[in-house]
Order: C-alpha cells, then structure tokens, then sequence
C-alpha cells in the first residue's frame, strides 16, 4: 500500500472512531446524573477500549431524566401546525 | 451506588435498561423515527395499567419497551409462549400469559390477575392490548373487558393511586421498513380521583358486570381519542395526505408525521360535509400527482424556497466519511435486510404467523452476525472474529444512516426536477392544491 492509501486509510478509520470518543467523554463530563466515579469508570471505559467503549456509553445513555421517554425526533408541534390548528395544545392535553 | 430514583422508585434493572435500549435500537432500525407526544405526564410515579392500540403484533411491544425506563410487564396470549425462543424472550422480560377464552380454558386466569397484582404493587407497569389481538383496521376495535377488571380488582385489593394510561400508536406504514411512527400518550385515567364519575361509588366492585362495562367504555372512548380513528382505511389515507398538503410550505416541504397524524385525526372529525369536501378535493390532486409521477413535496420544492444544493454538501460529506463503513454493513447485513423486507410485506390477516416470521427474520441478523465471526475467526484469529461481531451491528446502522440520508436526498433532487420539466403544467398542480388547502382550512376553522 502507498504512504497516500495508508493515510486515507487512517484518516477514514480513525477520525470517526476519535470523533465518538471525544463526544462520549465530553458527554460524560458534562452529565449532571452521574456520580464522579461512575464518570471515571466511564471515561476509562471510552478511552482504553476506543470503538466498543463509545458505542456502549451511547447505548446506555439516557436521553433525558423522565422514566418515558421520546426517541428520534419530539412529537413538536410546527409553526405550520399552531396556524392550522390555534389552541390545538390545550385540546390535546 | 443508589438504587432508587429522585421520585424514591426502583431504578430500572440492568437487564431491564438493556431489553430497553435494544427495543429502542430496533425500533429505530425498523422505523426512520419514532415521535412521542405527552411522554411527560407524571403518570409514571403510579402504578400504571397502559392499554395500547394494536396494528402489529410484532412492532407494538418493541415500542413501548423501548419507550419505557423500566421495562412494561406485558400480558401476552398464552398460546405465544408455544413458539420456541419467544416464550424464553417473554420470560425474560416478566410477560404474563393470558388464558383466552377462544384459545380454550380461561380457568388459569385467576393466576394472571394475582401475578398483576403482585407485579402492580410493586410499582411495575402492566401494559396490555385490550383488543385482545392485533387488529388491521382504520380505528380501534371493540375493547376486552380485562383492562378494567384488572383496574378494579387491584383497587379492591387496595393498591392506591392507580393510573390507566391509555396509549395510541400510529404507524405511517406498517408493511414497510424506514417509515415513520408517532405514540400519542392520551388522556390519564386516575382511579382514586373521578371514578365516580361514570360509577356509581357502591357498585365499584370487579365482579359488578355493569362497574366493569362503564369503565370499559370510558377506557375505549379515551384510547379511540389518541389512537388512530377512521371510517375506513382509504379515508384515512386520503385525510392523512390532505392534512400533509395543507402543512407544507415552499419553506418548509418536510412535513413531521405527528403533526400530519394530529391534523388528519382532526379532519376525521369533523363533520362529514366538510370532510367529503375534503376527500373530494384532495383525491384528484393525489391522482394528478400520481400520473405525473411527482410527489407534493416535490411541487413544494419546485418553488425553489429549499437550498437542496447546500444539503447536498452535508449528504456528501456524510457519504465520503462513512462510505467504507456503510458499504461494509450492506455486505455484512444484506441477506438477513432482505428476508425482513420480506417478512414485513407479508399480508397481516394471518396475524400471528406473520408476527412470528418477523421474530424469526430479526433472529437471522444475529445468526449472520454470528456466522461472519466463525468466519473472521477460521481465517484469523479470536480478536478479530470479536471485532467482527462488533462491527456488523455498528457498520449496519451507518449503511441505514447513510443510505436513507442519500436517498431521500436523491428523491427530492429528482422529483424537483421532475416538477421543473412539467413546464406551465405544474400552474394546474398548484391551484388544486390551493384548493385542497383551503378545503382543509375551511374544515379545521369550522
């Protein structure tokens, strides 16, 4: 392999992996849910197993607080919406 | 570390958060997105009974698993557990059979209503279909009457602060793979506070056959109202479109689907006048479309509001990091993709089998997962036969990422073009659907 694949290589290789990484770990910093050594193991975890640790933070973080919650996209209502339908809010609630 | 919550309840098991994070993956694999609406309800400090909708056997259940903390206690039909591996699953995640009276005997019942009990004074969610099947129809079907005997008899054993949460679930299309779903938590049923409203308060008692009627229909007519809820199946269809047209703007030409669902549910009812109004104007618009094979959004796009050509740099670059990877997890994943395709397309009035066939087609990707690691290991070595099996889900959830991302792309780009070529034809588009729109503000104003 030439210097040049090689390095297209590691850039196409290593860029997305250090990309989850850093997010992971600012993440978890960042978290105010987590006690400071459930973020060490955490950080540890990401850091010294770089792929499989990220991906698993990822898994097991929560989105928000609450005991249900919404994944992908929020039901929000759009501008649109709200001009279609005025007090379409309070009736659905 | 703690064990309990902020609210002073149980955390959520290991196992538990695990089973949840797992139904959220796969439904968002099987689903482009899932929109939740009144998720924040406060019910979830009560002992809930949550009786949901049920258009799929298989997809139903992996949604409210993925939606929940802690995972529901389902009661399932008995006779699931007759399928090898499901029942295993269903044990796992505390499901609790259900003798049917037309798959036999309902003499075992009693043991279903005393795990509930047990299970609901201890905080857990029971979650249940009271249709008692999945249904394949336009609106819900007439409801069982065990959601309620079971809320009134857990009363009667004196669990306190007991909540019905009734839950809708609205799929865009069920047949199909990367469609969107939205869950419509509806209104809260508090068993301590307003059940004299509709009960008289000395015949409160689950062996009152008239108590249990009364709130059965309350539970019916508040799961009708988030549930989808349509004269027939055509209509909800046509309503649907309709509803997306009027929200779409030249600025905005993606429509959320909760947002079309919620004015389509509107446009079911209002009076039918104003809905044949409606129906009449938006079924020739959807005609005219169809024969010049162009969607509405791509009229929308065609007023030139939408910088598709910037988007186009965030698909790109998107594709050329990920590419290997996405091209990998199609390789990795294909066959078992495809026998998914396949069992989703199956016809839904052999309900059962088809769900089965489902199970059966996501237990592939793990058999091919677990094939290309004997391969990675024959032809290397442990480690990587490890990262191989780490690999398939990860590099097939970047192909689906990338893929939907670069073909929906794709299919606006064209369809633009498309519109762009009908000429002065496209003048005649837009005034039907001028028309169609003040048709459906006309029906939502009136």
């Amino acid at each position: 392999m030439s210097p040049f694949w090689a390095g297209v290589l590691i850039v196409l290789t290593v860029v997305p992996v250090v990309a989850l990484s850093v997010f992971s770990i600012v993440d978890t910093v960042r978290r105010p849910d987590l006690s400071a050594a459930t973020k060490v193991v955490w950080i540890a975890g990401i850091a010294l197993v770089p792929l499989v640790g990220g991906a698993a933070y990822l898994i097991f973080r929560p989105t928000k607080p609450g005991d249900i919650r919404g994944f992908g996209r929020r039901g929000r209502r759009s501008s649109r919406f709200n001009e279609l339908v005025p007090g379409g809010d309070e009736e659905d609630r | 570390m703690a064990h309990t919550s902020a609210s002073g309840l149980p955390r959520a098991r290991p196992f538990q958060r695990l089973i949840a994070r797992g139904a959220r993956l796969l439904a968002r694999g099987i689903y482009r997105s899932v929109e939740v609406e009144n998720e924040e309800t406060g019910w979830s400090r009560h002992p809930v009974i949550l009786v949901a909708n049920h258009p799929t056997g298989f997809s139903d259940p992996a949604l409210l698993l993925g939606l929940l903390e802690r995972s529901p206690r389902f009661l399932a039909k008995a006779t699931l557990w007759k399928t090898p591996g499901l029942g295993w699953f269903l044990d796992r995640i505390g499901a609790i059979p259900v003798y049917r009276a037309q798959d036999g005997s309902t003499a075992r019942n009693d043991e279903m209503f005393a795990a509930a009990f047990d299970a609901l004074r201890a905080h857990d969610t029971i979650a249940l279909f009271p249709e008692g099947g999945a249904v394949d129809a336009a609106s819900i079907g007439p409801i069982k009457t065990g959601a309620a005997r079971l809320a009134l008899g857990a009363r009667a054993a004196g669990i306190a602060g007991l909540q019905v949460v009734p839950v809708g679930i609205h799929y865009e299309d069920k047949a199909a793979v990367r469609k969107r779903a939205y869950v419509k938590v509806g209104d809260v049923i508090d068993l301590d506070h307003g059940l004299d409203e509709w009960v008289d308060s000395d015949r409160v008692k689950p062996e009152d056959h008239q108590a249990v009627q009364q709130v059965t229909e309350e539970i019916e007519s508040r799961l009708r109202a988030c549930a989808p809820d349509h004269a027939s199946g055509e209509e909800a269809q046509t309503l649907s479109f309709a509803g997306a047209v009027a929200l779409r703007e030249p600025t905005t030409p993606w429509v959320s689907y909760a947002d079309r669902e919620r004015v389509s549910a509107r446009l079911g009812q209002v009076g039918s006048e104003a809905r044949l109004d409606v129906v009449n104007r938006a079924n020739p618009y959807a005609a005219e479309l169809a024969a010049a094979r162009v969607r509405d959004t791509d009229v929308m796009l065609a007023q030139g509001k939408t910088g598709l050509r910037q988007s186009l740099i965030g698909v790109l670059a998107l594709l050329i990091v990920l590419a290997p990877f996405a091209v990998a997890g199609i390789i990795l994943n294909f066959l078992p993709y495809v026998a998914l395709r396949a069992a989703m397309r199956m016809r839904h009035d052999a309900m059962t089998p088809s769900t089965i066939r489902l199970f059966a087609a996501i237990f592939l990707f793990f058999l091919m997962w677990l094939t290309w690691m004997v391969v990675a290991w024959s032809l290397w070595d442990w480690r990587m036969a490890l990262v191989t099996l780490v690999a398939c889900p990860v590099y097939g959830g970047v192909a689906v990422a990338v893929l939907d991302r670069s073909v929906r792309w794709w299919r606006d780009w064209s369809g633009r073009r498309r519109v762009r070529r009908l000429g002065s034809g496209v003048l005649e588009l837009l005034e039907q659907r001028r028309l169609v729109v003040s048709s459906v503000e006309e029906a939502l104003a009136a």
